[in-house]
């Protein structure tokens, strides 16, 4: 199970950072921009 | 309906080469989302990725279903070429290349490649080593032949295990353990002096041949009816499978010990007659 964890975890990162241009998590609007609304 | 069970169960390892297709699925939206944003390399390295590991689940399929073959003895040897290694590398660069596309430089494409290799090493462990049947040649012996013989009744032995696993009597399991072990011994001697396979002829094809049937047969009908006649029965036939396999064994050592007392009597009487004695 060890290793099915691996592969989740490694395929998974690898999957975020290609989905949101190298993060793990979509960016958070900075915070000017959240005042600026 | 339980013999499609028990073929599920004697494939079901197949099943986790899902895996790989399935954990590379939401690479198909990065994908989406690049061609959408026209980023081009992007797309190309997330692209190149997802095929790497769908190509890894593809080779890896093919691996266990070939190693499902083998364990039920039909087939001879496991896959000659290292199937699961070459899936385990498409699976590092799959992953590096998808993490590469995030711009997060080389040493972490790296990483996530190494971590991901861990995990199908790991996962879906390492390639079978074919067996080795060494049969030295001896004048009017077809090697060849022997060797085939010997790899099918490796297969038929392994073929015996695998039903002896679906069988629920610890007894059982006893018997058809020690009968193996009789077997495998059996076929050791035949490899070291092929000119057994001769005098075992029997054995190679029939006695093993029904021993597997047998066994096969009631580990899949003792799921369905447990009636003791039926235990009673096979009980007697491991029994008597059990003295058979001996018999045979003894009759090989038996037959090694009288040739060499044979060589012994001609190098005996050579050496008389050349005045040495």
């Amino acid at each position: 199970m060890l290793g099915l964890l691996l592969l989740t975890v490694s395929i998974s990162v690898a999957s975020c950072q290609a989905l949101f241009h190298g993060h793990l998590l979509p960016p958070m609007p900075a915070m000017e921009s959240i005042e600026h609304q | 309906m339980n013999d499609i069970l028990r073929q599920g169960r004697a494939w079901m390892p197949v099943l986790k080469s899902a895996a790989l297709f399935v954990l590379a699925l939401p690479l198909v939206i990065s994908a989406a989302v690049a061609l959408f944003n026209g980023e081009v390399s992007r797309l190309a390295l997330i692209g190149a990725g997802l095929a790497s590991l769908w190509g890894a689940g593809a080779l890896v399929w093919r691996a266990l279903v070939a190693e499902a073959r083998y364990y039920l003895g039909q087939r001879l040897d496991p896959p000659a070429v290292p199937l699961k290694l070459a899936s385990a590398a498409l699976t590092a660069l799959g992953a590096g290349l998808a993490a590469a596309s995030g711009d997060n430089g080389l040493v972490n494409a790296a990483v996530v490649g190494a971590i991901a290799a861990a995990g199908h090493v790991l996962f879906y462990g390492r390639d079978l080593k074919p067996r080795r049947v060494d049969v030295p040649s001896v004048a009017g012996v077809d090697r060849d032949a022997v060797v085939t013989q010997l790899k099918q009744a490796y297969g038929r032995l392994q073929g015996i295990e695998a039903a002896a696993r679906n069988i629920a009597v610890p007894e059982f399991g006893d018997r058809l353990e020690r009968i193996i072990d009789v077997g495998r011994r059996i076929l050791a001697e035949i490899e070291r002096d092929p000119r057994d396979a001769s005098r075992a002829r029997r054995f190679l094809n029939v006695y093993l041949d029904s021993a597997e049937r047998v066994t096969t047969e009631y580990a899949r009908t003792h799921r369905q009816v447990r009636s003791r006649p039926l235990e009673q029965n096979f009980r007697q036939l491991l029994i008597d499978m059990e003295n058979t396999f001996e018999d045979q064994h003894r009759k090989l050592l038996e037959s090694d010990v009288l040739s060499l007392d044979v060589e012994i009597e001609v190098l005996n009487a050579r050496l008389k007659r050349e005045g040495v004695n």
